[in-house]
């Protein structure tokens, strides 16, 4: 009697409550605390593949393509993420510029690729090799995603310099916009059902 | 907690049917759609660029100062046709080599004949260029040759070049002495304006002569004629002469940048445009341009005995005020029969220089094919007829010398060898010495005159005129006195005859008076005889003023 | 909800941090995920504190060093984060200044108030208004990042004006300390456990 998969226990306040299955948009909250136990899976896991296999391209344009070209009197500059971070990474600002790497390419890209994993063997019914390291990283550097920061500061930055020069968003920037759409459906959405999907080792039942 | 909701475990009595269950025959959802849409515009965006993707050349330079691989762009007449790729040193470092990624529209670039230069802020002599370029960055220039061979790479210039290809406008060859002050974009001036530029120098397989290479733009390259000079027009040209100071240059920035001028020389000349690529002199100066030309030199040896300071190599020969040649020798040679050194000077003479005499010369001895043979023949008759060179002095204050050609009526004769080679023009002693012995002549001929034999005449000839006045005094002057008084006596007379009361006078009054009268009378006929005619014929009636009034009655009131 | 639900530790269970399983409390690790279990997260007060007063002493320099340097024809100009709310204000972009003050002033200050405050009610052993804290602090998890903007804006600023003389950004100083107490706010809200709110009401109950 280790593990009691009939049992959820609330992250906020420690209240024990025993599972129960949702229809569609009914969320499940703690009595105490009010905070969200575990929501109904809109989307299974075809749909959350696909989503991660669209995420995966569209986060390939936006990291590719510009996201701000601004042009004046005849000369022209375009930057794109990875030119951002680099352009803060310089002299002294490399430490901001380390975790601005982090949080904006490089997080999103392991959550796409290690999700992109899982759900890949998950869709076969099997666990992925290193299921276990995956669920917990992804896990971890959930809250370190900040992809729509990202999109907010273009759209900041464009508005703060099309004061004085000529600004067009470049096809970064929608791709940016998608990105940001995709990450949150599939990488905020509690992916922890798939331990119980996908529970290869003996789980007991808490007695009802 | 909600355990109302759960089912019962219980199974109802009648047991349901189960349902159809079918897998559907298209298994794969909808939303593999989005995917699919994804990747088909990510496809789209690389096809795009693959498409719009032109050749990738390869240009070296030798430094890679200003170029940003990624940033610097490649323009041609200020359009963006590519971007700098990479940027990497060459494998033995004496370069960089850059790779450009030009765009699809450009890939007619990446023929043999283009050109690419690094467009980067200059400040030169000739002005300052690509000041653009210090707030955007360099970027590198292109220009397109008419080649369609492909290439994929090229040695950029190391500066613009001067004239970009297919600008209208014709090329010229320029040969020079020296390359002066002038570079690569020095400006070509035609009446002082601007119409072209130095494109390129190099010099002769020889390395005996500069060939300059100039662009006039197109519509003045049509002033660039057969008959045209060029010369070099750097720097200032400084004149004095009897007019006064004349300081000339062709722009400030010839001054210190140099540059070339050309016009054509005044008079009739030949107006053909020039062709492209024509090949034309490049004079010192304004005057040595426009001075007539020079033709071939020929060579003559004098022989003077007395000393030549202030004789330069240079000097001028003047013939009657032309200046005909120059002086190109000044040797000493020794006699030892004579124990003298005599000084041998030789000349170039321009025969062109000679005018229309130059000319006629040429006519003369055209039949000698040997030039010293011709000059020989030529000279030798006007030799005879006195022809000498001479050493003048030029400039009372420097002393300085010139050789002059001229006819000495009183030389003295001199036997000429014509088969001397180079043919000898015999000399007299410089005008300085033949001043110094006609000095002496003069001296000479000053001692020779007898001034005592004409002190003795001049003495007696004194006597014998005071002899004469002496006479004159005592006989002729009381005779002509009297000779006076008498006309004095008539002169008086006379006076008396033409005074106011004289009857001569008053009978003239007289007569003048009964003149008077008469004319008037004169007068009153005829101003009658204008008034009736007819009195000549009739008489005069008897009673005019009788019978008028009648008249004039019946003639007023008619019955 | 009637009755309250039972503490996982009356029941002798823990609940995984990583994969959410409900565990026997005995058991070192999850059997499913295989994390270490904790009844609470170790250490979380003094954690919480050491990562909060690092990012308050990081939050002067941030605000009083210029976060960028721009310079526009020669003229160069270094900018704090106030300052260029201020700018943002006058130009007559409220809006946008309004996002950037609430992301840059108005986020780490509530995040040090209302961390603070949890801290101090924690401690304190304190039984008042337990939901209303806990859902104070679910807000502070959620709106954390959101101060990361500054960081983005200011590198893409840099990164797009370079323009030689005509003008060119960078990043200054005051931009490392700004990002480096988005971080250390972020550390200190994660290490704090929420559970602890709750802990005194049961032994009270």
């Amino acid at each position: 009697m280790t593990l009691y998969p009939a049992l959820v226990v609330c992250e906020h306040c420690d209240s024990v409550y025993r599972k129960h299955d949702l229809d569609h948009d009914e969320v499940a909250r703690c009595g105490r605390c009010r905070a969200v136990l575990y929501r109904a899976s809109r989307l299974d896991i075809d749909h959350l593949l696909a989503l991660t296999l669209t995420a995966a391209i569209v986060f390939v344009i936006a990291n590719v393509s510009p996201v701000i070209r601004i042009t004046v009197g005849g000369m022209h500059n375009e930057a794109n993420l990875l030119q951002a971070i680099s352009a803060l990474s310089q002299g002294s600002a490399l430490i901001v510029g380390l975790v601005a790497a982090a949080t904006l390419f490089l997080v999103p890209l392991l959550q796409i690729v290690l999700l992109g994993w899982v759900l890949l063997f998950a869709r076969a019914g099997r666990r992925a090799p290193g299921f276990g390291f995956a669920m917990r990283v992804l896990h971890h550097i959930r809250p370190w995603s900040m992809t729509e920061v990202f999109l907010l500061g273009v759209l900041v930055a464009i508005v703060k310099l099309s004061g004085m020069l000529n600004v067009i968003a470049g096809p970064g920037t929608y791709a940016t916009v998608v990105l940001t759409v995709l990450v949150t459906v599939i990488a905020k959405r509690d992916v922890r059902i798939l331990w119980g999907r996908l529970s290869g080792d003996t789980d007991v039942e808490w007695g009802t | 907690m909600s355990e109302q909701n759960r089912p019962t475990d219980a199974p109802p009595s009648p047991v349901p049917p189960v349902p159809v269950v079918r897998r559907p025959r298209w298994n794969v959802g909808l939303i593999w759609l989005v995917p699919v849409v994804a990747a088909l515009i990510g496809i789209g965006m690389v096809a795009h660029n693959w498409a719009s993707e032109g050749p990738s050349v390869e240009i070296s330079f030798i430094t890679a100062e200003g170029l940003e691989a990624g940033k610097t762009q490649v323009k041609y007449k200020d359009v963006v046709i590519g971007l700098v790729d990479s940027i990497r040193l060459a494998k033995d470092r004496t370069h960089i080599i850059a790779r450009v990624k030009l765009d699809k529209a450009a890939s007619s670039f990446a023929t043999t004949d283009s050109r690419f230069w690094v467009v980067r802020p200059r400040f030169g002599t000739t002005g300052v260029t690509g000041i653009g370029t210090l707030l955007s960055g360099a970027y590198i220039g292109a220009d397109v040759g008419v080649s369609s061979d492909v290439s994929k790479s090229f040695i950029g210039l190391e500066r613009p070049p001067a004239v970009i290809h297919g600008s209208p406008g014709r090329r010229f060859v320029l040969r020079a002495a020296d390359i002066g002050s002038l570079d690569i974009g020095s400006p070509v001036y035609y009446r002082r304006i601007q119409v072209g530029r130095v494109v390129s120098y190099e010099l002769d397989k020889d390395g005996k002569q500069m060939k300059v290479d100039v662009f006039v733009d197109a519509p003045y390259d049509r002033y660039v004629t057969v008959s045209s000079r060029f010369w070099n027009a750097s720097g200032v040209d400084l004149n004095l002469d009897a007019s006064g100071l004349k300081l000339s240059t062709q722009s400030l920035a010839t001054v210190i940048a140099g540059g070339v001028a050309f016009q054509s020389p005044p008079g009739p000349r030949d107006a053909t445009p020039a062709a492209e690529d024509a090949e034309f002199v490049l004079f010192d100066d304004l005057q040595t341009a426009m001075a007539p030309p020079d033709g071939e030199p020929e060579y003559l040896q004098m022989r003077f005995e007395q000393s030549l300071r202030g004789l330069g190599v240079g000097a001028q020969v003047d013939f009657r005020g032309i200046v005909v040649g120059r002086v190109v020798s000044i040797d000493l040679d020794y006699e030892a029969d004579k124990q003298s050194f005599p000084l041998i000077v030789g000349v170039v003479i321009y025969p062109q220089r000679f005018g229309r005499a130059g000319e006629k010369i040429a006519q003369l001895g055209k039949d000698e094919s040997d030039k010293n043979t011709r000059m020989a023949a030529f000279v030798k008759p006007l030799i005879a007829h006195g022809l000498r060179a001479q050493a003048r002095v030029g400039n009372l204050l420097t002393g300085q010398l010139y050789i002059a050609l001229d006819f000495m009526p009183n030389a003295p004769k001199t036997e000429f060898d014509a088969s001397a080679r180079p043919v000898q023009m015999p000399t007299v002693p410089g005008s300085f010495d033949q001043l110094q012995e006609q000095m002496t002549g003069i001296v000479e001929k000053l001692g020779k005159i007898p001034f005592e034999s004409i002190g003795k005449h001049l003495d007696s000839t004194i006597v014998q005129l005071d002899k004469t006045l002496r006479q004159v005094n005592d006989s002729t002057l009381p005779q002509f006195n009297a000779t006076l008084a008498g006309a004095q006596g008539t002169l008086g007379s006379a006076q008396q005859a033409v005074s106011a009361n004289s009857p001569m006078q008053q009978s003239l009054a007289q007569t003048l008076a009964e003149m008077q009268r008469a004319a008037r009378s004169l007068r009153a006929l005829t101003d009658y005889l204008g008034v009736h005619p007819e009195s000549l014929l009739r008489g005069k009636p008897v009673d005019p003023a009788l019978r008028d009034a009648p008249e004039k009655n019946s003639k007023g009131n008619p019955p | 909800m009637t009755a309250l639900a039972p503490r996982a530790h009356e029941l002798g269970i823990v609940g995984c941090h990583t994969c959410g399983s409900a565990c026997s409390a005995d058991l070192p690790r999850c059997p499913r995920c295989g994390s270490p279990l904790h009844r609470r997260k170790p250490d979380s007060l003094a954690r919480t504190w050491a990562f909060l007063i690092a990012a308050l002493i990081l939050y002067i320099p941030s605000n009083v060093l210029p976060v960028m340097y721009t310079s526009m024809l020669g003229r160069g100009e270094a900018s704090t984060i106030l300052h260029g709310v201020v700018e943002f204000w006058k130009s007559g972009s409220w809006d946008i200044a309004l996002l950037i003050f609430i992301a840059s002033v108005a986020v780490p200050s509530t995040k040090f108030l209302v961390l603070g405050t949890l801290l101090v009610t924690v401690q304190r052993r304190s039984t008042w208004a337990r939901q209303q804290r806990a859902r104070l602090y679910r807000f502070v998890e959620l709106i954390g990042y959101w101060s990361m903007l500054d960081v983005v804006v200011v590198a893409l600023v840099s990164a797009l004006v370079q323009f030689h003389l005509l003008g060119t950004a960078e990043p200054r100083l005051g931009i490392v300390f700004f990002g480096l107490v988005v971080v250390l706010t972020m550390c200190a809200a994660m290490s704090f456990d929420p559970r602890l709110i709750w802990d005194d009401a049961d032994g009270s109950e």
